[in-house]
């Protein structure tokens, strides 16, 4: 066996072809396994790519100075003022009182005072309940926590959505926001 | 002595070889690991960049070719370039024709309407469903996309202070409507529809006379600013820091943080405490965990912005509304960190998680609020 080697050897380094061959070889190998590690070929493409993460040795904790907290804040736990309804609720009651186009514009601004932060309530102020796109609620709501003592409830209604963005500053839940989404 | 020389020249010629192979396959190496490097590159954030004007060609004209925008056909487009047009020849700045063409879009979703008939129990009629009986103009009049676009912009340049207002508040003052907060959703299309009919407008700051991209600290028409005075010491993901979902501006302790755009908080607090004594009210170091005092904020179309290494307890709480550039805290190093800066984050489709991050430079970019450049 070492014998054939070596006169493979000998044999191919005489002539230039086969010097020629070895080298080719050679430069066939380096180049297919620089290849195989930097994967597949994208060459000739420029593709964004914001989230891939390039190779690295360096500690994934030492890099990382964001959140490290496990379970980001999802739930409203917070408290709330004794013998105060709970969040549903004073959704309920605003969308109703929303709805009622039938009463005057001062009338109507009333009715929803008790739902409302005094800062909804001013933006509201001088509505024609005429305008109001919707007359009726047609399914439950969907409430979607956002952070301690925020959250947004969502109803159906004859039009699209009416979401309500709602907050509990006083340990109190109030409607803060109005947003109509046609459907 | 006839075998002498063999065994002498054979090795010159092993020497040889080995010397070229050598050469060659290092040769081969460094150009495969140099192309391996640059490939690492291809990637660069301009793929997503989609412009740089920032309003000086001025709006097009509504009777040219328009380009086309996903969700909206070339009838609402020409709608929406009236919109521009006519606050350009009223001499307002880009930021009112942002108001207007996202007040357009919740009030007729740019759609030329008319009264609506008998199931129909007000007037409202037109791009900005006004009212004939409210004297806004006869019915016929508030059907013409100019006449009510005029119409809305002589009401807005009433309102005290609409240019520092949050957009849906600038609206709402106008509108009057039963759902104040409806407007802010539509802010991020608006403004890409101003950018695409008039040049990049919404990218600008300054009035009609003067206009030019927003400086850091600037707030663009689109209603945004960089969160501080301050250039990219650190970049986004990068090789040596691959987990770094974020990107690090370097400032001194107590420079001011600014909200990058109007929206809710969604949290304000220390990363690893919940409760008092507040780890965070200390300086951290490569060895203390997290974030330290910071702030997350909600904006339209569920994009979030996160505020880390704030020296003390921030100075919003959750489920306020923020505007634009409202001061939300200050540069300090709680947290995972060595030195004064704030580690700022954007996130995309509501996700907190790093799965939902974006490098911040480009996306800030695109916004007219630019971070700067890496060094």
């Amino acid at each position: 066996m070492r014998r054939v080697l070596q006169l493979f050897a000998t044999s191919a380094l005489r002539s230039r072809v086969g010097v020629a061959i070895v080298l080719l070889v050679v430069v066939f190998g380096v180049v297919g396994v620089a290849r195989a590690v930097s994967g597949p070929d994208d060459s000739g493409t420029i593709v964004p790519q914001p989230q891939a993460q390039p190779e690295s040795t360096v500690s994934r904790v030492a890099s990382d100075d964001g959140v490290v907290e496990s379970a980001p804040v999802a739930s409203p736990t917070i408290t709330l003022s004794p013998g105060t309804p709970a969040a549903e609720d004073v959704a309920a009651a605003f969308a109703s009182a929303w709805l009622n186009q039938k009463l005057s514009a001062k009338r109507w601004h009333a009715a929803l005072l008790p739902h409302a932060t005094a800062e909804l309530a001013k933006k509201l102020e001088g509505v024609d309940p005429l305008v109001v796109p919707a007359e009726r609620l047609t399914g439950p709501a969907v409430v979607v926590p956002r952070g301690e003592g925020f959250l947004e409830i969502t109803f159906p209604v004859d039009t699209g959505h009416l979401r309500l963005r709602l907050v509990a500053p006083q340990g109190r839940w109030l409607v803060d926001g109005v947003d109509w989404e046609r459907a | 002595m006839t075998t002498t020389p063999a065994p002498t020249r054979r090795p010159r010629r092993v020497a040889l070889l080995v010397a070229l192979t050598a050469t060659l396959a290092l040769l081969c190496c460094t150009g495969g690991a140099g192309a391996f490097f640059l490939d690492g590159l291809g990637g660069d954030d301009n793929a997503t960049f989609t412009g740089t004007g920032c309003g000086l060609a001025g709006p097009l004209p509504i009777d040219g070719k328009l380009p086309k925008i996903s969700a909206y056909g070339p009838e609402q487009i020409r709608n929406a370039a009236i919109i521009i047009n006519v606050g350009a020849e009223l001499k307002l700045p880009p930021r009112g024709w942002v108001i207007a063409v996202a007040t357009a879009m919740q009030e007729s979703a740019l759609n030329n309407l008319p009264h609506l008939g008998a199931r129909n129990d007000h007037d409202s009629v037109g791009l900005f469903q006004q009212r004939p009986s409210q004297g806004w103009g006869t019915p016929e009049q508030l059907q013409d996309p100019a006449y009510a676009s005029r119409k809305f912009y002589q009401k807005l340049l009433t309102v005290n202070g609409w240019q520092t207002m949050t957009l849906t508040d600038a609206a709402q003052a106008v509108q009057r409507s039963a759902f104040p907060d409806a407007y802010a959703k539509h802010e991020p299309i608006a403004s890409q529809i101003v950018n695409l009919l008039a040049d990049g407008a919404a990218r600008a700051v300054g009035g009609l006379a003067a206009l030019q991209c927003a400086a850091i600290g600037q707030i663009s028409a689109s209603g945004w600013v960089s969160p501080v005075k301050a250039f990219v010491g650190s970049g986004f993901q990068t090789a040596d820091r691959p987990d770094h979902n974020g990107v690090d501006l370097i400032a001194a302790r107590e420079e001011k943080i600014y909200a990058a755009t109007a929206g809710q908080v969604i949290v304000s607090r220390c990363d690893t405490d919940s409760t008092p004594p507040y780890s965070c009210d200390r300086d951290g170091s490569v060895n203390t965990p997290g974030c330290g005092w910071y702030v997350d904020i909600l904006h339209a179309q569920s994009v979030i912005t996160r505020y880390c290494h704030m020296v003390r307890q921030p100075l919003v709480s959750v489920g306020q509304t923020v505007k634009a550039g409202q001061q939300i805290g200050f540069v300090g190093t709680s947290g995972h960190s060595s030195g004064e800066h704030l580690h700022f984050e954007v996130h995309l489709n509501g996700d907190r998680s790093s799965e939902g991050a974006v490098n911040p430079v480009p996306f800030m970019r695109e916004r007219g609020a630019p971070l700067g450049t890496a060094p």
